[in-house]
């Protein structure tokens, strides 16, 4: 049985719905990661969860128990949950006070509590600043010491909405440090929002993507990353070569797509001469500067028409009559020679492709 | 070889397995470690590829994961 059960449930704000239809299963112990732009409805869904709002429309169940609308209900659910916020608000008292604080609500022995709090901070890191004026923490050590607060009633269900949204890089890490320890050690179910993809692939067992207020895919990491089901979740997850083409030739699953007069192969179970849409990741495409014998099906010779520079890498869009973007490191780059304007051989394999029908 | 693929490994097909779209396609590297790659029946066809060829592996940096024990 799942712990956390959403049967169709809407929500509305001012007569506008920013949640339609979600259905959600996640079970004791898992890390579910809701991925989607700003706005698709994330944090909604978060504190319908947490039990914090009551849905338009639909049924949420909490172990097996409706606890849509009875208070009662609620109340019992929503304690065995812990909630951090995008930006904690922390109490104008020390760090050990505001993890305390909820066990002190519960009256918990001095002890207890001492024992408890102490855990929590050093699961965050933040054991050597429990005296410290919480209101003076930085953004990064402030979400920390939400978290130990969350943790510190040993909830069943950790709700983490946006944890690491407007950090810096060194607070990313050491949230996303605790965030793993947590995991780790803890027999816990995690929901987390993120818009950010990697985190939500580096932490979850199943992603959810939201789109404009619907969930438009559930599934694992890899089958959201590799096999997205539409354009949109797609582009969502940095397959940038999203081209438009029709199956024109079909032997078996091998199958021959024309885009824009060119003729791309690869492996699909749809049917000759549906519309589909081709998807290829930047980092699958190889470039060589002169036509090379290879495996790779799909080889196509183009100028350079953009480079641009990301850390380590290059992202190169060349105009092969069809527009490829890819990805390779600087390196590479060098020692090919690449700049503006030369011609180059952008190649990359049938398995390399996945293949969506089209709506339009 | 000029590839942007930073991994470039000369090996020799050890085994060939053709399924109904793809074959699989061992290559031994010299220090006897395996390689393992999906290529389309007919690219193996092409590429004329049989038991003890020679051939390169090619692999970009960005598709290498790295594991701990």
């Amino acid at each position: 049985m799942a712990l956390i059960r959403v049967v169709n449930v809407g929500q509305e704000y001012g007569g506008k719905y920013v949640l339609k239809g979600v259905n959600l299963e996640i079970q004791s112990g898992e890390v579910f990661a809701l991925i989607g732009p700003t706005g698709a409805g994330k944090t909604t869904l978060i504190r319908l969860l947490n039990l914090l709002e009551t849905p338009a429309c639909g049924q949420v169940y909490f172990d097996g128990i409706d606890v849509t609308r009875s208070e009662r209900q609620r109340l019992k659910a929503r304690r065995r949950m812990a909630y951090v916020q995008q930006k904690p608000i922390v109490f104008k008292m020390n760090v050990y006070g505001n993890v305390a604080c909820g066990l002190k609500w519960r009256k918990v022995k001095k002890e207890v509590v001492r024992s408890k709090v102490d855990n929590a901070l050093a699961m965050v890191g933040m054991l050597d600043n429990t005296k410290r004026d919480a209101r003076t923490l930085s953004g990064g050590e402030m979400q920390r010491v939400a978290i130990a607060r969350a943790l510190v009633t040993d909830p069943e269900v950790l709700l983490l909405d946006e944890p690491t949204a407007n950090l810096d890089p060194i607070s990313i890490a050491k949230v996303e440090e605790v965030l793993e320890k947590i995991i780790g050690q803890k027999n816990i179910t995690v929901v987390m929002a993120t818009h950010d993809m990697p985190q939500g692939q580096r932490f979850a067992d199943r992603i959810g993507v939201m789109i404009n207020g619907e969930m438009t895919q559930i599934g694992s990491p890899n089958e959201v990353f590799c096999s997205p089901q539409n354009r949109e979740v797609a582009e969502l997850v940095g397959v940038e070569n999203v081209l438009a083409g029709v199956i024109t030739v079909k032997e078996d699953e091998l199958v021959t797509i024309e885009v824009k007069g060119n003729s791309i192969q690869a492996i699909s179970e749809l049917p000759l001469g549906e519309k589909v849409h081709v998807l290829i990741r930047p980092e699958d495409i190889t470039f060589t500067p002169a036509r090379n014998v290879s495996s790779a099906r799909n080889m196509f010779d183009g100028e350079i028409i953009r480079m641009t520079q990301v850390g380590r890498l290059v992202r190169i869009e060349v105009d092969c009559g069809i527009p490829l973007l890819g990805v390779l490191t600087m390196v590479s780059a060098q020692e090919l020679g690449l700049t503006i304007g030369k011609r180059l051989y952008a190649s990359f394999k049938v398995t390399a492709i996945h293949v969506i029908k089209r709506r339009d | 070889m000029k590839i942007s693929a930073r991994n470039v490994l000369r090996g020799k097909v050890k085994q060939l397995k053709h399924g109904v779209v793809n074959t699989e396609v061992i290559i031994e590297m010299p220090n006897g470690n395996e390689i393992v790659s999906m290529i389309t029946k007919e690219s193996a066809e092409k590429l004329g590829l049989a038991v003890g060829k020679e051939v390169y592996a090619v692999i970009k940096a960005s598709n290498v994961m790295i594991a701990l024990e």
